[in-house]
């Protein structure tokens, strides 16, 4: 357990000679191989079968399902298109009327941007991610596999509300005050807000496994600039669902509570402001657009180097480029909010920040470019959509300059210009690279290629269709048509226009049926796929089955299978790291974030249904809240959390189960460790990012609201705050339960286990005694949430803070029942490691939230 | 608790983490300055608006030259070999080429205060 280097899994002192990961060691595990192993290792990975099936949690069978989910959605979502479309097609059309109309559009945007786009890269990087990086599994196969479900109910459900009339009306973006009680009565806007409320919360879930996945779970010897450019750009991807997502959540939390309690954050005669939302909103929705970009442009650079036979042109320069596009765009949400009366230089500053983004982007193309032009280009279906990809994409790009240009934004913005370059951004810059993925990537999963003929058809059919689609919308656009309207009237010239769009739709629906019918022919999912059609040269092309490669291969390059053509053999005979399953778990070997070294071996869970019970539970709580069944919410609530419970009592923190185990070079790994090597400490942390990140938004919508109403507003006149001394005691209260937690730590180090839990107990009386006095000084002084923005803040602080209570509440009766089970000793001890970083974290958010409350309009002088 | 190995990541990013403070803070000023009607004030003598994002844009820009130059000195020395053959040399000059862009990307936002009156 002790490892004098903190850095290698090897201990120097008996470090071997060579280096084990160096290029001229001998292959780490020698032939022949022990009987039995091979079908020891299969009989682990094996795949549940029939009614079991369900429990499924590998990463190849979930990441196929969720992909074939989201294409799911793409084609229900396209439909709906289909309807607008045909509504649009001639002048006064009442095929659909206004108020169907508005269902449709909104519900088409959300579930392209929510219920596609974003699960579908999740999928791909579920999906490919293990393979290439030689893991057995991402670190969390049950997490994902639960954000899997969750996603998949709930998103049935959400899209099911069309056909009850229930579907959200307001716009993808759902700006209040439309979307406020007094303009939507309904319970449309409430499925929105918490149905895609709680699918984004399984977008969180997919992506702290993704970040931990690519810093942890790479193959020996794979440092970071040896990793495939797709990994770069989906840990790109994750880091930005982990700050963006926050913003629109802690939004939709805002709005619901305004719309179900009357908090006024949105409504202005009440000290609210509808920017406010759009802030939000925006800080999400700009990201989102490059969250959706960037796992497809790292597989287009995935995908040429293959297609051309060539190396990719300025691999570090397109890492370097991805991670800038993934902050600069963080800079660049007002340009949504041109037309809102924001000061000229602070649009300025956006307008500037927008044009910069274009920078990296150039960096990419150009490196696709030059690839290109290195090599020897073959036309396969792949390239096609590729070379698709680069011309529609780079057209978007052009009218993305343009309405980055205020005055001309002016002029376009809310017209089918604004439509036509949103849709040659995302259809460019995702539907295509997709497809291509599809194509280059299907015989990995399926061992066979998809057809070339068929493929080469949807190609084109896809092609002429969308351009067809979207070109003339920039005419009628520029002509004055305004979006979302349910119709339009006779002889102002849009009648050809509009004709030639929906002519353009039908053809690009025939394309997608091609693709469809080329997968129902060609594609079946099968439990190990052998072959490399298209010769690449990264590792998911080795021989692969359900348990990914079947021994972990030592890297030296970036396409080691361009470098060591016996890789593939050596990596099958089983002569490179962990051949077999050495703990007769399933297992996969956790290596350093920046250089790849082992660290140790993290037993993984297999089958299992407690994360789809959770699913189920967590999908009906948030379902039942919108149509106002509370009790059946409770109900389900209480299921989730429950099952949430047994999943992580039967399947985490096992302890050490062996010492070490060998897994070939010389190499002694632990099975078990606690410090910040260990997987689920990074999952931690990455969930505080998040968590820090909401937490931001909180503050943010206080500094704003302050800044609306103007100091003598903030409190409102006739708003007493406590006295200090009550909350100073409060504080007082929930910092020493952190100082309790050390105690219980120090308690746990010497093996008094129930003395530890009893600290913990006393530590969880202090933070709940200390919040609780918080709140009932508030409560004492009269203010209450519903009447001023000052008071709907204050208290939504309060129940972000009580939020946390209750988790810190459940997590410290889970450790204390684990110390009386005798499951937690002076080793093993993740449990109560990781229940002190969040409870630590739950202890610095409520102080800094009492300043927020108590201090904060003191210091303004108010 | 220190973290295996990881310090290099943060270390690679610091100009866009400077860029990132810089952005926020010009546009919180702005903000601010408008929200409150100061934008009129002055501040040594200069229009206080224009002055403070100046002010704010040279220290950004100072703080990513200083990255940057310890990214070049570090290259220049020759630093192969020291944990995991030549990964320090690419964490080393993706903190350069990400200090280059954030650079550009910090001078480039902050030019329009030169051209644009604060709160029209
Ligand atoms: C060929 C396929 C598609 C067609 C024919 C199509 C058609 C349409 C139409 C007719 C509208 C309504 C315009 C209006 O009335 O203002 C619309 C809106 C929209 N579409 Fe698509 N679309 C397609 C694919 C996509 C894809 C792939 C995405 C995203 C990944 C997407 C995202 C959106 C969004 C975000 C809106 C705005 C919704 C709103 O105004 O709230 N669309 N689309
Ligand atoms: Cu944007």
């Amino acid at each position: 357990m002790s490892l004098p280097n903190k850095m290698a899994g090897v201990p120097t002192q008996d470090l071997p000679t060579p280096d084990p990961l160096s290029a001229d060691a001998p292959l780490p595990n020698p032939l022949p191989r022990p009987e039995g192993e091979l079908e020891a290792l299969q009989r682990v990975w094996q795949t549940p079968r029939g009614w079991r099936f369900p429990t499924v949690v590998n990463n190849n069978w979930i990441g196929v399902l969720y992909l074939g989910t989201a294409l799911l959605f793409f084609v229900l979502a396209g439909c709906m298109a289909l309807v607008m479309r045909a509504q649009l097609a001639v002048p006064q059309n009442d095929l659909v009327g206004a108020e169907l109309y508005n269902q449709l559009f909104t519900t088409h945007g959300t579930m392209m941007m929510f219920l596609f786009a974003v699960p579908a890269m999740e999928a791909m990087g579920v999906y490919l991610l293990p393979a290439m990086l030689a893991a057995r599994d991402l670190p969390f196969p049950r997490l994902s596999a639960y954000a899997f479900w969750a996603y998949a109910i709930g998103g049935l459900v959400f899209f099911s509300s069309i056909f009850y009339g229930a579907a959200p009306n307001g716009g993808w973006f759902m700006y209040p005050p439309l979307t406020s009680k007094e303009y939507s009565p309904g319970i449309n806007a409430d499925f929105w807000l918490l149905g895609i409320g709680f699918i984004e919360i399984s977008a969180i879930a997919g992506a702290i496994e993704i970040v931990v996945g690519i810093l942890k779970n790479r193959a020996p010897g794979m440092t970071l600039d040896r990793m495939p450019l797709f990994c770069w750009a989906m840990l790109v991807f994750a880091a930005m669902i982990i700050f963006a997502f926050p913003a629109v959540i802690w939004g939709t939390i805002l709005l619901e509570l305004e719309r179900a309690f009357g908090w006024p954050f949105f409504i202005p005669e009440r000290g609210g402001d509808p920017l406010l939302w759009q802030h939000l909103f925006w800080f999400f929705g700009h990201p989102e657009v490059y969250i959706i970009f960037l796992p497809a442009a790292g597989m287009v650079s995935m995908i040429i180097p293959a297609m051309v036979q060539a190396r990719l042109v300025g691999y570090g320069l397109v890492a370097m480029a991805l991670l800038g596009t993934g902050f600069l765009s963080f800079g660049l949400w007002v340009h949504h909010m041109y037309a809102t009366g924001i000061p000229q230089l602070s649009l300025s500053f956006f307008s500037a920040a927008s044009f910069a983004v274009s920078v990296p982007t150039g960096i990419q193309v150009f490196a696709w470019i030059g690839t290109i032009a290195t090599g020897r280009p073959r036309l396969q279906v792949p390239m096609l959509f590729i070379l698709g990809f680069l011309f529609i994409f780079v057209l978007g790009g052009l009218t993305g300059v343009m309405v980055a240009v205020v005055p001309f934004d002016w002029q376009a913005h809310d017209t089918y210009f604004v439509v036509a370059h949103l849709h040659y951004v995302l259809i460019g810059g995702m539907v295509f690279p997709l497809l291509a993925a599809l194509y280059y990537w299907a015989p990995s999963a399926s061992g066979k290629t998809m057809s070339k003929r068929l493929g080469t058809f949807a190609f084109w059919l896809l092609f002429i269709g969308v351009n067809l689609t979207f070109f003339p919308m920039h005419i009628s656009g520029l002509m004055g048509m305004p979006r979302r309207v349910w119709t339009y009237p006779e002889g102002m010239g849009l009648e050809l226009w509009n004709m030639l769009s929906t002519i353009g739709a039908v053809v690009a629906a025939l394309g997608v049926a091609m693709v469809a019918l080329d997968l129902l022919r060609n594609f079946r999912v099968s439990n190990g796929a052998e072959g490399n059609p298209y010769n690449g040269g990264t590792l998911e092309w080795l021989p692969q089955g359900n348990y990914a490669a079947r021994s972990i291969p030592r890297i030296h390059s970036r396409e080691p299978l361009w470098d060591n053509p016996d890789l593939a053999e050596q990596v099958r005979a089983g002569r490179h790291f962990l051949p077999n399953t050495a703990t007769g778990l399933r297992e996969t070997i956790v290596t350093s974030p920046i250089e790849a070294r082992p660290q140790y071996i993290a037993i993984i869970p297999g089958p299992g249904w407690a994360h789809v019970i959770a699913a189920i539970g967590t999908a009906g709580f948030f379902l039942s809240l919108t149509v106002e069944w509370v009790w059946i919410a409770s109900a389900f609530g209480a299921v989730a959390v429950a099952a949430v419970l047994w999943w992580l009592w039967t399947g985490t923190d096992l302890g050490p189960v062996r010492d070490s185990v060998a897994i070939g070079g010389g190499i002694r790994l632990p099975v078990y460790v606690t410090d910040s090597r260990a997987v689920g400490w990074w999952a931690m942390v990455v969930l505080l990012l998040v968590d820090g990140t909401t937490f931001s938004c909180l503050a943010f919508t206080h500094g704003f609201l302050w800044l609306v109403n103007g100091d003598a507003a903030w409190p409102p006149a006739g708003t007493a705050l406590p006295e200090l001394v009550v909350p100073a005691v409060g504080a007082a209260l929930v910092a020493a339960s952190a100082v309790l937690l050390w105690v219980a730590d120090w308690l746990l180090r010497r093996g008094h286990v129930i003395a530890m839990s009893v600290a913990v107990l006393a530590a969880l009386g202090l933070l709940l005694a200390g919040l609780g006095a918080d709140l009932a000084a508030l409560w004492e002084t009269g203010l209450r949430p519903g009447a001023h923005s000052f008071g709907a803040a204050v208290f939504a602080n309060q129940f972000w803070q009580g939020l946390h209570a209750a988790l810190v509440l459940v997590m410290a009766l889970y450790l204390a029942a684990r110390a009386w089970a005798g499951l937690l000793d002076p080793t093993r001890r993740v449990t109560f490691d990781n229940v002190r970083l969040f409870w630590t974290y739950t202890v610095v958010q409520a102080l800094a939230g009492m300043a927020l409350t108590h201090l904060f309009p003191r210091g303004l002088g108010g | 608790m220190q973290v295996a190995g990881f310090s290099p990541i943060p270390a690679a990013l610091a100009g866009l983490i400077v860029w990132a403070a810089h952005f926020g803070l010009i546009y919180g000023a702005n903000a601010v300055a408008c929200a409150r009607g100061l934008a009129g004030g002055r501040w040594l003598g200069l229009p206080l608006v224009p002055a403070l994002v100046l002010g704010l844009t040279a220290l950004a820009l100072l703080a990513v030259a200083v990255i940057g130059l310890r990214a070049w000195q570090r290259l220049e020395g020759g630093l192969s070999g020291q944990e995991g053959e030549n990964e320090p040399r690419f964490m080393v000059w993706l903190t350069l080429a990400i200090a280059l862009l954030s650079a550009l990307a910090i001078l480039w936002e902050a030019l329009p205060v030169l051209l644009v009156p604060a709160c029209a």
